[in-house]
Formats: structure tokens, C-alpha cells, sequence
């Protein structure tokens, strides 16, 4: 019983002083003390609270940045004295790579159309050529050698410049949705002629026909390669027709068909 | 005029992005051209600092977001990493073109889209309280008045009455019927507004549109013009779907590494486009705030304060993270949540102005962000 009273009495004494320690604006909110200020502005109690907190008060309200700095620890103080002490808190991280992972950075080939033309022999005595050009499906759905289809999903022309390949002003996909932009024909290729009358590397290439209403699809960016049915240009003889035979996707491909070249 | 389909709305189904170009400079009003040109990629809904930048060398960082930290993060160094989905901005850094600004944000603590989104826009310490935004007044301070790419005029780029905007789509060609109907509306109208109609029946015809496909073909675009003589000094791109309150996922194949994917694909078209422009360029994101330390119940953040700030562009010259750590720690987070911000984005918006723009800091810190005693960090982002 004794001891009960005690520890009542110890809790109360303990009540009472952190009642008065505690201050008697600490619980307002910043935007109280700056309304109140506005009303006083010779009031001590709030002038010390403001100050106390760093307050920055326009209108009755206290500014945003000073919200910042008053609800928070240490870190909040800091941002306040770098407004004034030029920064001297933030610290440089320097990036470091290792040598390796430098490398591979370095090296890292992100382009959708990237393509390392290093491993062809490219061609580099052609004269300036033009050809027209079609490009047809492969399906392989129903023969593992593939069945064509004979409706263009793209046609125009082809100027060759040494080793460049670039499709001429009036070529397009057929394809609809995205693909009604010529730009993918100008922007989105890097194609080069070998010297053994191949296209090697990447160009966009629209898989699907997109209707008026149906969902547009990007398109996909197969590797232009020496394909072993392909039927390469013959530069000594451009007047031949080739197929230039791409693998697209497991269920089709297909052929670019190159005619009628001539000398420009 | 080629036919094509795509709508407007297709487009921005496709994209999910709008492009916005400015400052165009003015045969005989601009006495000096700026030094630079700069872009800003606008991050919507909140982008979260600590997936896209983890700083795994935080001993909190695990603790609280186990399942939102990538696994496969690039290290940059001993504190801090970049998440797979940065492929291209990694090579960047590799190659001392870009910089990462951490714990940041602009001064705005309560977490609301709008009013955030206005004052990452508008510059100011009180949302909705600028009817012209950061960038629109630093153009003209550097009296470079010039063209907005766009439907709208976007905050960011108000603080001109000569602003030009434009929406980068194609329009098929207007019938006679149209143009005169367009020229009888003019007739109808003063002076000022009749010029307006005229812009319309110009633009409506113009050739060198394009059909706008996806974020990195506009950053390619904008790119491209702004590499041109006398082409616009700088560029705004905007992005959505940031917002991740559920299943934000910690990869390259996660919602929110998804729209990181984008924010490198748009870096990536910007410096295909810009070219040799590259090297007196910079770029640079912003969000309205940063994400919760710790992840919710449904794998995801909810809105928080501090984020990070991406800058990429051949203005810098050594690639660094620049923070005032402030911990991940319960007590160190701002109000036991969020990523404190220790350093005002402000600050940051402005040195790259000062580059960009050639304007005085003490200049823009009191014209364009109203706030004299701004911070500089020019120097620890550019030397």
C-alpha cells in the first residue's frame, strides 16, 4: 500500500515537470505559429517559437522550405545552413569501374540497329547502283522449308553507295499501323553490301498487318546474315535478279527480292 | 502528303509520352547564342530514387526493400548503384556523361500529384502560385523566345508572350472546305487572334511532320531539331505510369524498371539526335517526389518526398553521384517515411540553366526560382 502511493506520487512529480519543461507551442503546427504572429507581432511566446524553428513566415503562413526544416532531425538542419554555407555538406561519389566492366560499358552496343560489321568483307569498289526492291513472308509453319507468299509486305528502291545501302524516297511498308511511317526505312536500317553481293545487319521489319483500329506493333530487328539460300547480288552482272532470303521469327521470315539494277 | 493512320490517341496509347521543344531563337532578337541547349524528361507519378539508384551500401536499404532493389544493380561505386534497366545511361557513366544527383527534390512535402507536378513545373516554394514556369522564365531571361512542341502549353515553359506551340503530328491535308473555314474564323477576329488562325492553316499543311511512334523516336526528333542552326535550345519530354502502389518489382521487366527502360530509351534517342550537338548539351529529369522507404503491402511505395535526379549530356565531363546522404534509418527519413531531400533540385535546375543558358546563378536563383539565397551546385556537377 505504502509502495503504491509512492510510485504514484514519483509518476505525478515526473507529470508535473515535463509538463512545464515542455514548451507551450510545441505541439502547434509552423502555419499556427506564423497565423498567431501575423495577429502579434510583438508577441514574445511566438516570436521565440518562430525563431526556435527557424520559421520563415509570409502571409500568416509559413513557407514551404520552412516546413522542411522544422519537421525534421538533423539532416533538415543541414539543408537549412547550406542555403547559406555554399554546399559544403554534399559529398562527390566518385564512379568507379572496374577495368572489365569499363570495358564492357565501353564496348555495350544498345542501338536496336547496332551491328558490327567488322566480321564481312564489305564491298568497296561498286559503283553508285539502283535496284528496285519487294519483300515477301516465308511461312514455316506447315514445311520446315518454308512456303513464300506472293504479297509485298514492303517495296521501293535501293541505292547502293560503296558499301551503303539506302532505301530510295518512294519505299514503304505495306504493312499499316507503324509501319505507314517512312522514316523506320530511312532512320531505323544499317545494312551494308559484301563483297560476295550479300545485305549484312539490322533494319526494322514489320511482322504483322495492322488494321485501322487494331493496336499498333513495334517492329522487330532481325540480323541481316549470308543466308545459305539467299541468291546474292551479282555485282559483275547486276542486271540478275537475287533473293536475299532473312530469318525473322520461327514461323516466317523472308526474302528481299532485288531486280532491274542499273548504273546511276 | 502521305496518309497515315494513326491517331492521336494512338499515339499516345503507343508512347505514353509527349514532346514539348522551345527557345528557338530569334533572327536579330538574341545578341548572343546561349552556350548549350537543355532538355528535361518530366518523370509523372512519382519515380522512386532508391529502385532506379540504390544506394546498397545504406545497411537499411535491404532491410526495408527487399523485394523493390534489384538483385543485378550496376555498382558505381562502394555506396551506390544504377538499376539494369539504365543499360544505356551505364554506358554513359562510363563514358563521364552523366551524373546522378541523390536525396533530392523540389522544396514540396505533401504528396499530392497536382500540386507536385505543378511546382516541379512552375519552380516556385507554393503550388499554383506561378502562372509561368522555371524553364519558360529562363528563356527569356536569355531572351530566347521560342516554339512549344505541343497541344497545350506546358507550365515548365510558360514566361512568354512570343511561346509558339505545336503538336508533332502529321495532319493529313486540309480540305478547301477546312481552309476556308478556317479563314472565315479569321476574318471574324482582331488582328492578334487572326493571326493565330493563320499559324493554324499553316501548320496544317506543313511538310516536315512526323508521326511521333514512341518516346525515343520524339527524344530522336527533338534531338535532331535542336541540333539544327538556329533550331530550338531545349526540349520537354513528358512520362507517366511512375506511380507504382502495387507490384512495382525490383528488374528491368518489373512496372516501375519498365518506365526506368524508358527514361534510357529517351536519352538514348536524344543523343542520336542531337549529334555532334551532344557535346553542349545536357539533360536532365524531374519528378514530383520520391517514393516510401519501405514497401507496402501490395509490393509497392506510396508517395513519398526525396528521389534522384538523372543528368546525362556532353556538358558533363566526369560522370559522379553527387548527395548529402541522410540515411535510411527510421529516424532519418523524413517524417519516419520518405527519403529525405537535402539537397533543393532547385539548385540543380539551375546550374544546368547556367550552363546551358549562360545566365548568372545569382540571376537565375532570384528571377527564375524566386529564392536568392538558392544553393549552387554548379560546381560539383560541372567541374
Amino acid at each position: 500500500m505504502k509502495l503504491k502511493r509512492i510510485l504514484l506520487t514519483v509518476l505525478l512529480v515526473i507529470g508535473f515537470i515535463g509538463k512545464n519543461f515542455a514548451g507551450p507551442y510545441d505541439d502547434w503546427p509552423d502555419d499556427s505559429i506564423c497565423g498567431w504572429l501575423e495577429q502579434k507581432p510583438t508577441h514574445t511566446g511566438y516570436l521565440r517559437e518562430a525563431k526556435k524553428r527557424s520559421l520563415t513566415c509570409d502571409g500568416g503562413k509559413a513557407l514551404k522550405s520552412s516546413v522542411k526544416t522544422t519537421t525534421t532531425n538533423k539532416n533538415t538542419s543541414a539543408t537549412k545552413s547550406k542555403a547559406s554555407n555554399a554546399n559544403s555538406d554534399i559529398t562527390i561519389y566518385e564512379v568507379v569501374f572496374s577495368p572489365a566492366v569499363l570495358k564492357e560499358l565501353l564496348d555495350r552496343v544498345i542501338s536496336k540497329t547496332d551491328y558490327d560489321f567488322s566480321k564481312h568483307k564489305l564491298t568497296n569498289n561498286v559503283k553508285d547502283i539502283q535496284c528496285r526492291f519487294t519483300i515477301n513472308r516465308v511461312v514455316y509453319e506447315n514445311s520446315e522449308l518454308g512456303v513464300p507468299e506472293y504479297w509485298d509486305m514492303a517495296q521501293g528502291t535501293i541505292n547502293v553507295k560503296g558499301s551503303e545501302i539506302e532505301f530510295g524516297e518512294g519505299s514503304y511498308w505495306k504493312m499499316g499501323g507503324l509501319s505507314t511511317d517512312k522514316n523506320y526505312l530511312k532512320d531505323e536500317v544499317n545494312i551494308k553490301l559484301t563483297e560476295d553481293g550479300h545485305f549484312v545487319g539490322k533494319m526494322a521489319y514489320f511482322t504483322h498487318t495492322i488494321k485501322q483500329g487494331e493496336v499498333p506493333r513495334e517492329p522487330l530487328y532481325p540480323t541481316l546474315t549470308k543466308h545459305k539460300r539467299s541468291k546474292p547480288i551479282n555485282l559483275k552482272s547486276i542486271g540478275d535478279s537475287a533473293e536475299l532470303w532473312i530469318d525473322v521469327e520461327d514461323w516466317a521470315g523472308g526474302i528481299m527480292r532485288i531486280s532491274r539494277c542499273k548504273y546511276l | 502528303m502521305p496518309k497515315f493512320n494513326l491517331t492521336r490517341r494512338e499515339f499516345l496509347k503507343v508512347s505514353g509520352a509527349s514532346l514539348f521543344l522551345a527557345g528557338v531563337p530569334l533572327p536579330g532578337f538574341t545578341k548572343n547564342k546561349p552556350p548549350g541547349t537543355i532538355s528535361v524528361i518530366m518523370l509523372e507519378g512519382g519515380m522512386d530514387g532508391l529502385t532506379a539508384v540504390p544506394p546498397f551500401g545504406d545497411p537499411n536499404l535491404l532491410k526495408m526493400r527487399k523485394n523493390l532493389t534489384s538483385n543485378n544493380f550496376l555498382k558505381l561505386n562502394s555506396f551506390f548503384g544504377l538499376h539494369p534497366s539504365f543499360q544505356y545511361f551505364a554506358g554513359l557513366m562510363a563514358k563521364n556523361n552523366a551524373s546522378i544527383v541523390h536525396a533530392t527534390n523540389f522544396p514540396y512535402v505533401l504528396r499530392s500529384h497536382f500540386e507536385g507536378q505543378n511546382l516541379m513545373q512552375g519552380g516556385g516554394l507554393s503550388p499554383f502560385s506561378d502562372t509561368t514556369g522555371w524553364l519558360g522564365r529562363a528563356l527569356d531571361l536569355a531572351k530566347v523566345p521560342g516554339r512549344s512542341l505541343s497541344l497545350d502549353m506546358p507550365l515548365v515553359l510558360r514566361g512568354m508572350s512570343d511561346n509558339d506551340n505545336f503538336y508533332p503530328a502529321s495532319i493529313k491535308s486540309s480540305s478547301d472546305l477546312m481552309t476556308q473555314l478556317i479563314d472565315t474564323i479569321s476574318m471574324a477576329h482582331s488582328k492578334e487572334g487572326s493571326e493565330i488562325f493563320k499559324k493554324v492553316s499553316k501548320k496544317s499543311t506543313q511538310k516536315d511532320s512526323i508521326v511521333p511512334r514512341n518516346p525515343a523516336s520524339l527524344a530522336k526528333f527533338a534531338g535532331k531539331a535542336m541540333s539544327r542552326d538556329g533550331g530550338p535550345l531545349s526540349s520537354v519530354i513528358k512520362v507517366d505510369q511512375f506511380d507504382t502502389h502495387a507490384n512495382q518489382g525490383a528488374d528491368e521487366n518489373g512496372n516501375h524498371g519498365t518506365q526506368l527502360t524508358l527514361i534510357d530509351d529517351i536519352i538514348a534517342g536524344y543523343k542520336e539526335g542531337l549529334g555532334d550537338a551532344w557535346d553542349r548539351s545536357i539533360i536532365l529529369t524531374l519528378t514530383e517526389f520520391g517514393r516510401t522507404v519501405l514497401e507496402n503491402g501490395t509490393g509497392g511505395t506510396e508517395h513519398g518526398y526525396g528521389s534522384a535526379g538523372l543528368l546525362a549530356g556532353g556538358a558533363i565531363t566526369k560522370s559522379r553521384v553527387i548527395s548529402q546522404w541522410p540515411g535510411l534509418a527510421k529516424n532519418e527519413q523524413f517524417e519516419k517515411r520518405d527519403l529525405m531531400s537535402t539537397i533543393d533540385y532547385r539548385s540543380v535546375c539551375a546550374a544546368c540553366i547556367e550552363k546551358s543558358l549562360g545566365l548568372d546563378h545569382d540571376v537565375i536563383a532570384s528571377k527564375v526560382f524566386y529564392t536568392p539565397k538558392l544553393p549552387r551546385v554548379y560546381d560539383q556537377i560541372f567541374s
